[in-house]
């Protein structure tokens, strides 16, 4: 480039604003989106959630089968044409049982899931937001049920109520909310320190506008994760409870029904054990990505300033 | 000539794009002399300085081009192993934060001690005596005391010392010290200039110092850089730097520094600049009270002003109005 | 010192919480212990409710089961005649304590490898096939695995047996089955806190000093990276104990899961009750000894406790 006097001319400042333009800059929740789509396993989660959402809402209806009829003529097929999935030993369609399985699972997973929130949320963010004394009590309360190990007590309650759904609703609720309720407090406890609670006082709003308002939305980053991978946890507790006999009995078709009853078939009738084996291992892998991609996602310190 | 660099560059890849951390930077270092490399935060200093002993961590870091010839070899030719040697005993660095620097579940002996084994040259007997007299040079007051003691049990004048130490213990030629005294306080850090100045005068060994202090560069460093962006744009005596500045950045920082009876503060304008994508002209035209029409279109290049002063500036060049 | 004492209280109190409501659980079953019994003649029913207390007052058949809990007594077994639960606690525990150990050896040891080469070849195959390995150890729940393992390893390739107990042989499948969820947490564990400390400024430290990277791996990165693992031992155990009830189950080995999933089917009351107070008061131990652990090994803990509480 040739050099020449006249390019020496001073520059307009006004080109020196310019070039402080600002930067788009995405809002909280679109980040979120934003990296959680980049996430490729958790975007294949949520595609076999989708998937399974679908296969469970249509799949018994499709089959021709429903999950109890039994054709003891039938017994024990290999998948054919007639009997998708082939037939168990009593002679029931696995393919329909499978996917009823799916709802039962999926219901069971987001009930808990649902519960757990609700009650973890009020014990912890109110423990949290009191603190003092109060928050000590309620924790040390939480430590100490804590100390027992879940499953054993989940065992317990389902040996005391009937065996059922509801019966594994109740028990999952009540021993699964404590640890979200340990998250709850945590961010509670450190949205309090924050600025912004101090101008909300000043403003004069009261307590409890201050809880829900300002607090709750802030924490939901954990909480969110943590509700999502509670999924796969109670879809396996149910299942590992069905598999013992403690939770929904038949011919009612859990997946942990489902792999007990293939189990004993195991030796020459492998695809009764096949079938909802990789249904549910896929599953729990599904949401087990969903819940990491969400927490990359929101993750703040990953987030990136220009 | 103990190091030159030429041409390095060295960049990092991000989510958001290739930082170009470095854009060609080049200087010289006799043997026995100290020079200071002065710049704001994020403008490449401590990726150069890392760079030289290949500190840079590899995945998202990369040095992209350039030579470092130390002693007449060129490191960035060296692999990995033959750096390991380098490192320690021909170079070595004291970092910025020591609190962070140390391995906090190991006692300070064992840190130090560790240094000296790996050479292999001097006979274990012999290493905790030689420790304790580096502990001595640094100025640690009770080295026997220290040497079972953990990093959190210090204070960070300390710790700092006991970087020194560490660094000191491979008797290397070159010691590159990266902001040695920005996490300290006022009296620790004269304190910590201090020992840097005596060790300067006692061993004859080549020292770089990096830090955003203009004034401290100055009152140390025979020699100052100033960095911008990625790039040198000024280098000279200390002398030619605080008195003579040729560079408007240059100019920036040293009005920018607080004196008694200033009724406000004059900070340098303006943010810094993106290094993902650096802008097409001399990288500090948008902050430029000076500005000129050229300096948006393309980068200056060195001037020389007088012996061993440079400046990388269109207000240098024989077109410009003034200022000269 | 004073923090000792504040845990054997939790302790207590946590121990004390749980055989109450064992008890009350149990107790609120309706029917009773023999309810599922075919019809028994009423006098043989009446000699049965003598003989274990059953008629007397709620309070009087709790405290009763404290004073005896106190010595060490957990009751006789209510199916089978003979047995009491300490006999049956006695007999399997042993069992599954080896099976236990074994998996917690094998997937610590497996674990903490495998993380820290996933960590030390970050984003390579390395890194992708471990982790891969760890999803699926993660999200196959024990009872399929073990399953299909069986299946596999028993039926098919016919290189394993698939029951019982005693041999090495027999050891394989059910370890395997069990340790493969607790290895796969220990090493995304392992991995994550690794990365963590290969960023730290202390590493760049000792690079800078010349060292070795198997060095810098073995005495500065890993005993720095071990402490979350240290920290999940607690949780390990207890995984590993929930693990064998099915693990037992399935490969029918005669531990102390294997009795309780049996003691739940059978409505077999004073041994849920036993076993379940046994376990905890196990967990509780344990966890007390493993934060005691912790504390030795991080000195920053160390000196902060002597100043604590």
């Amino acid at each position: 480039m040739e050099i020449r006097p006249q390019m020496f001319q001073p520059l307009p400042a006004k080109r020196q604003a310019e070039e402080y333009a600002d930067h788009p800059s995405y809002s909280y929740w679109q980040d979120v989106q934003k990296r959680f789509m980049k996430h490729k396993p958790a975007m294949t989660g949520l595609i076999f959630i989708a998937f399974l959402v679908i296969m469970a809402a249509i799949g018994p209806c499709v089959s021709g089968h429903t999950y109890y009829d039994q054709d003891l003529s039938m017994v024990n097929k290999a998948p054919n044409s007639a009997y998708w999935f082939g037939t168990d030993a009593l002679g029931r369609d696995i393919f329909t049982r499978v996917w009823y399985g799916a709802r039962i699972s999926l219901l069971i997973g987001l009930a808990t899931s649902v519960i757990c929130l609700v009650i973890g949320v009020f014990y912890g963010g109110i423990s949290g937001y009191l603190g003092g004394l109060a928050d000590e009590i309620l924790m040390r309360a939480v430590e100490v049920l804590s100390s027992i190990p879940f499953l054993l007590y989940v065992i317990l309650l389902m040996v005391l109520f009937e065996p059922g759904l509801k019966a594994v609703f109740l028990a999952l609720g009540l021993v699964y909310w404590l640890n979200m309720a340990r998250i709850v407090r945590g961010q509670v406890l450190s949205l309090k320190e924050r600025e912004y609670i101090l101008a909300a006082r000043l403003l004069g709003l009261s307590k409890w506008r201050i809880l829900c308002r300002h607090l709750l939305p802030n924490t939901l980053g954990p909480i969110i994760v943590t509700a999502t991978l509670l999924v796969p946890e109670a879809i396996f507790t149910e299942a590992f409870l069905s598999f013992l006999g403690l939770g929904v009995a038949s011919p009612q078709a859990s997946w942990g029904v489902l792999v007990s009853e293939g189990m004993s078939g195991l030796r020459n009738h492998p695809w009764q054990l096949f079938f909802p084996a990789v249904l549910i291992s896929l599953t729990m892998f599904a949401f087990n990505f969903v819940g990491d991609g969400l927490r990359d996602a929101m993750d703040p310190h990953l987030r990136q300033e220009v | 000539m103990l190091l030159s660099v030429e041409d390095l560059k060295v960049s990092f890849k991000t989510n958001l794009g290739e930082v170009q951390a470095v854009q060609g930077v080049s200087f010289n270092l006799e043997e026995g002399e100290t020079i200071a490399i002065v710049g704001e935060s994020g403008c490449g200093k401590s990726a150069m300085a890392h760079s030289i002993m290949k500190l840079i961590p590899t995945p998202p870091g990369c040095i992209a081009g350039g030579q470092i010839f130390f002693d007449g070899q060129d490191l960035l030719l060296k692999n990995e192993k033959e750096m390991r040697k380098i490192r320690g005993g021909n170079i070595a660095m004291i970092f910025q934060e020591s609190v962070t620097s140390l391995n906090p579940t190991l006692k300070i002996g064992s840190q130090i001690l560790e240094a000296l084994k790996k050479r292999g040259e001097i006979p274990a007997a012999e290493q905790r005596q030689r420790a304790m007299e580096m502990f001595s040079m640094a100025g640690l007051p009770d080295p026997v005391r220290i040497f079972k003691q953990y990093p959190h049990q210090l204070s960070g004048g300390m710790r700092q010392r006991v970087m020194i130490a560490i660094a000191l213990a491979g008797n290397p030629r070159l010691l590159i010290a990266d902001e040695p005294t920005t996490a300290l306080d006022v009296t620790i850090q004269a304190q910590i200039m201090e020992l840097l100045h005596e060790l300067r005068h006692n061993t004859g060994k080549s020292i770089i110092l990096i830090t955003h202090d203009l004034g401290l560069a100055a009152g140390f460093a025979s020699r100052v850089m100033v960095m911008y962006a990625g790039k040198i744009v000024e280098n000279g005596t200390a002398r030619d730097i605080f008195y003579h500045p040729g560079h408007p950045y240059t100019r920036g920082l040293l009005a920018a520094v607080p004196r008694p009876g200033q009724e406000r503060l004059s900070p340098i304008p303006g943010r810094s600049p993106d290094l993902i994508n650096p802008p097409q002209g001399c990288a500090f035209w948008p902050r430029c009270g000076q500005a000129m029409l050229i300096c948006q279109q393309s980068q200056p290049p060195e001037t020389i002003i007088s012996d061993l002063h440079r400046v990388r500036c269109w207000l240098a060049h024989h077109h410009a109005v003034g200022s000269y | 010192m004073r923090y000792f004492f504040r845990r054997s209280l939790t302790i207590a109190l946590a121990l004390w919480l749980v055989v109450t409501m064992t008890f009350t659980i149990m107790h609120l079953i309706p029917g009773g212990p023999f309810a599922s019994e075919k019809k028994l003649p009423d006098v043989i029913l009446r000699n049965l409710e003598q003989r274990y207390h059953l008629n007397d007052p709620l309070y009087r058949q709790y405290g009763d089961y404290l004073i005896n809990l106190m010595r060490g007594d957990l009751g006789p077994s209510f199916k089978y005649e003979n047995r009491t639960v300490n006999s049956i606690i006695a007999e399997s525990f042993p069992v599954s304590a080896a099976l236990g150990s074994l998996a917690i050896v094998l997937s610590l040891s497996a674990g903490i490898f495998a993380g820290t080469i996933a960590a030390l070849r970050q984003n390579r195959w390395q890194d992708y096939s471990i982790m891969a390995l760890a999803t699926l150890g993660f999200s196959v729940p024990s009872f399929v695995l073990a399953g299909l393992l069986m299946y596999i390893f028993a039926y098919k390739l016919q290189v394993l047996p698939s029951a019982l107990w005693g041999t090495w042989q027999q050891a394989v499948l059910p370890t395997l089955a069990l340790a493969a969820l607790p290895t796969a947490y220990i090493a995304r564990l392992m991995r994550s806190s690794m990365l963590e400390v290969l960023q730290q400024d202390y590493i760049r430290t000792a690079r800078a000093k010349g060292l070795s990277e198997m060095y810098i791996v073995l005495r500065h990165a890993l005993p720095n990276a071990i402490l979350p693992v240290v920290t999940y031992t607690g949780p390990l155990i207890a995984a590993i104990l929930t693990g064998s009830f099915v693990v037992e189950f399935i490969f029918a080995v005669p531990g102390l899961g294997r009795w309780f999933v049996l003691s739940i089917t059978n409505r077999d009351y004073t041994v849920i009750l036993g076993v379940t107070v046994f376990y905890s008061a196990f967990l509780m131990l344990l966890n007390f000894i493993v934060d005691l652990l912790y504390m030795a090994l991080d000195p920053r803990i160390k000196s902060l406790d002597l100043k604590e509480v």
